[in-house]
């Protein structure tokens, strides 16, 4: 239901392909910058969690959007129901192992926001560059 | 619990701050040139410009909630584009 309230431009898949790559780029430098800041003030150790937060979910609704716009791509391309099938059955596969670095991207916040050391900021923001990578990797060169 | 839309706002918000920064780096780097210190203490001004644009906004902690949702979220958008992909296929090829 969420998807139907979207904006115009929000439902075009040729922006949202280039929003991954935007979003997720400027939230790594964000987060980056910000995670320097961390530890010079308590606002921007808040701020760079929050930060992170924000820009995951925009680069994780980007994700699925982008993610309809494949799967329809594929269903287009099968040349049977059964090789439909298998396709989309080898995508989910691959696609699990992004859905799986995103959620670990959510639990590494938890933790940098429920600990108080510098540690678990860099490992949030480390792993927000293995998620800019990964998602960057997966959206050029899925099946 | 936010809309898409106002998540995209924050997120703008927040690439907003990010530019600005970005463009007083860039500016701040030239006009120090190629030496290296001029360059580092070119950095330490545009992260203090953007430490100060992140000034006066509000960062809420996040609690587990938030990110149980967010998860949700991705789960059932994801469930619903497979639901959706299965459908679009019996319709090309009706069994």
């Amino acid at each position: 239901m969420r998807h139907t309230k979207d904006p115009k431009w929000l439902k075009d898949s040729s922006w949202f392909a280039l929003r991954v790559l935007i979003v997720i780029i400027v939230a790594c430098q964000v987060t980056m910058v910000a995670s320097n800041l961390a530890s010079c003030t308590s606002h921007g150790r808040q701020d760079t969690i929050h930060a992170t937060y924000l820009t995951t979910n925009a680069a994780r609704d980007a994700f699925v959007a982008w993610d309809k716009q494949h799967q329809a791509e594929i269903v287009a391309g099968a040349t049977s129901h059964d090789d439909g099938i298998a396709k989309l059955s080898a995508y989910h596969e691959k696609r699990a192992e992004v859905a799986d670095l995103f959620v670990k991207m959510y639990q590494s916040i938890v933790a940098a926001q429920e600990a108080n050391d510098d540690l678990t900021v860099t490992t949030m923001v480390n792993l927000m560059l293995t998620v800019k990578t990964t998602v960057e990797t997966f959206t050029k060169g899925v099946p | 619990m936010s809309t898409t839309w106002d998540k995209a706002k924050d997120a703008a918000k927040m690439l907003d701050v990010a530019i600005k920064g970005m463009e007083q780096l860039q500016t701040l780097t030239k006009i120090g040139g190629d030496k290296a210190g001029a360059a580092l203490m070119a950095i330490d001004v545009g992260l203090s410009s953007i430490a100060s644009g992140f000034e006066g906004t509000t960062s809420p902690e996040i609690v587990e909630a938030d990110i149980k949702a967010a998860v949700e979220s991705m789960m059932e958008g994801l469930a619903s584009n497979d639901a959706g992909a299965a459908s679009d296929l019996d319709k090309k090829f009706p069994t």
